[in-house]
């Protein structure tokens, strides 16, 4: 199995329930002999996606535009939804975080998994 | 179900809709969000409101999954609205205490944060004239929605609560580098 975690950071700054989520991922993919995949979104981020690659996971993706600086439930959505039809994980980790809260539903709706 | 619209009626709302099923309780948000979708589709809106979650699941994706369907821009945990012709200036809550100011078109669903209003009283003139107002029954099974699950609650639980005190020994140095050590890693206080 796949296991795609998106990891959060704005401005530049994590959200450290981005660790946690990875962490998780991390558990889950030793009880069930799966992959971790990391993702990071934004503008200017080659230095985030280069700390995750660090972070013991199997590949890191890296979204990035200049749409993308500040955060839009649509420009997030839109990308997101691409990156993960490509990457094809069966499961996909989000920190619960309130950014999260305002896409994630419609990003699954869009994949048509919600 | 119809005394919540018949209050919103006495408050000032023009008519209401009421969206019946016995099962709502057990649909899952993308059901609640394609039903409400329907009938939304029937209006001529320019601004849909919901509430930010619901007090019994709290899974707080109504309102996204309603916009999502509805193929129009939302935004979440709106504190203040100011509309602008066709567009709106939006203050919304962020974590740690920060807030964003945001502009959106219309037309869009807003999921609201409790607080951006005092709620007020209904009046008795309120309350007579909600008696002449309309509300509108649709049956669910009407609206040709699927009634597929895509999610199913297994469980709802209590948390159980446990009481453990714990002794940290050691000279005073070696205790206080423990307790930080517990108040950052366990207790995450610090």
């Amino acid at each position: 199995m796949k296991i795609l975690v998106i990891a959060e950071q704005r401005q530049g700054k994590w959200n450290n329930a981005s660790f946690e989520t990875l962490s998780a991922a991390q558990q889950i993919a030793k009880d069930t002999s799966s992959t971790v995949s990391a993702l990071v979104i934004g503008k200017g981020v080659a230095g985030l996606a280069d700390e995750l690659a660090g972070k013991n996971v199997a590949e890191v993706l890296l979204i990035q535009h200049d749409l993308l600086e500040a955060y839009t439930p649509d420009g997030y959505c839109g990308a997101l939804s691409q990156a993960i039809k490509s990457a094809k994980p069966e499961l996909v980790l989000f920190p619960h975080t309130y950014q999260v809260r305002d896409f994630a539903p419609k990003l699954a709706a869009v994949l048509g998994k919600a | 179900m119809k005394q919540t619209i018949k209050e919103a009626l006495a408050k000032g709302a023009d008519r209401g809709i009421h969206i019946a099923d016995d099962n709502f309780a057990q649909l899952d948000p993308l059901g609640s969000a394609k039903s409400l979708a329907v009938a939304v589709k029937e209006q001529k809106y320019d601004l849909v409101l919901t509430g930010l979650q619901s007090d019994d699941h709290g899974f707080g994706q109504t309102g996204v999954l309603l916009a999502s369907v509805l193929d129009v821009p939302h935004a979440t945990i709106i504190m203040a609205i100011e509309v602008d012709g066709q567009k709106m200036k939006l203050k919304r809550e962020l974590e740690a205490g920060w807030f964003q100011h945001i502009e959106c078109p219309l037309p869009a669903v807003l999921s609201i944060q409790s607080g951006i209003n005092k709620v007020r009283y209904a009046t008795l003139k309120g309350i007579m004239a909600a008696k002449k107002k309309e509300i509108r029954t649709i049956a669910r099974e009407s609206l040709g929605v699927s009634t597929e699950l895509t999610q199913r609650v297994e469980k709802i639980y209590v948390p159980t609560k446990t009481k453990k005190t714990e002794f940290l020994t050691g000279t005073p140095k070696e205790v206080a580098a423990k307790l930080v050590e517990k108040l950052r890693f366990e207790a995450r206080v610090i």
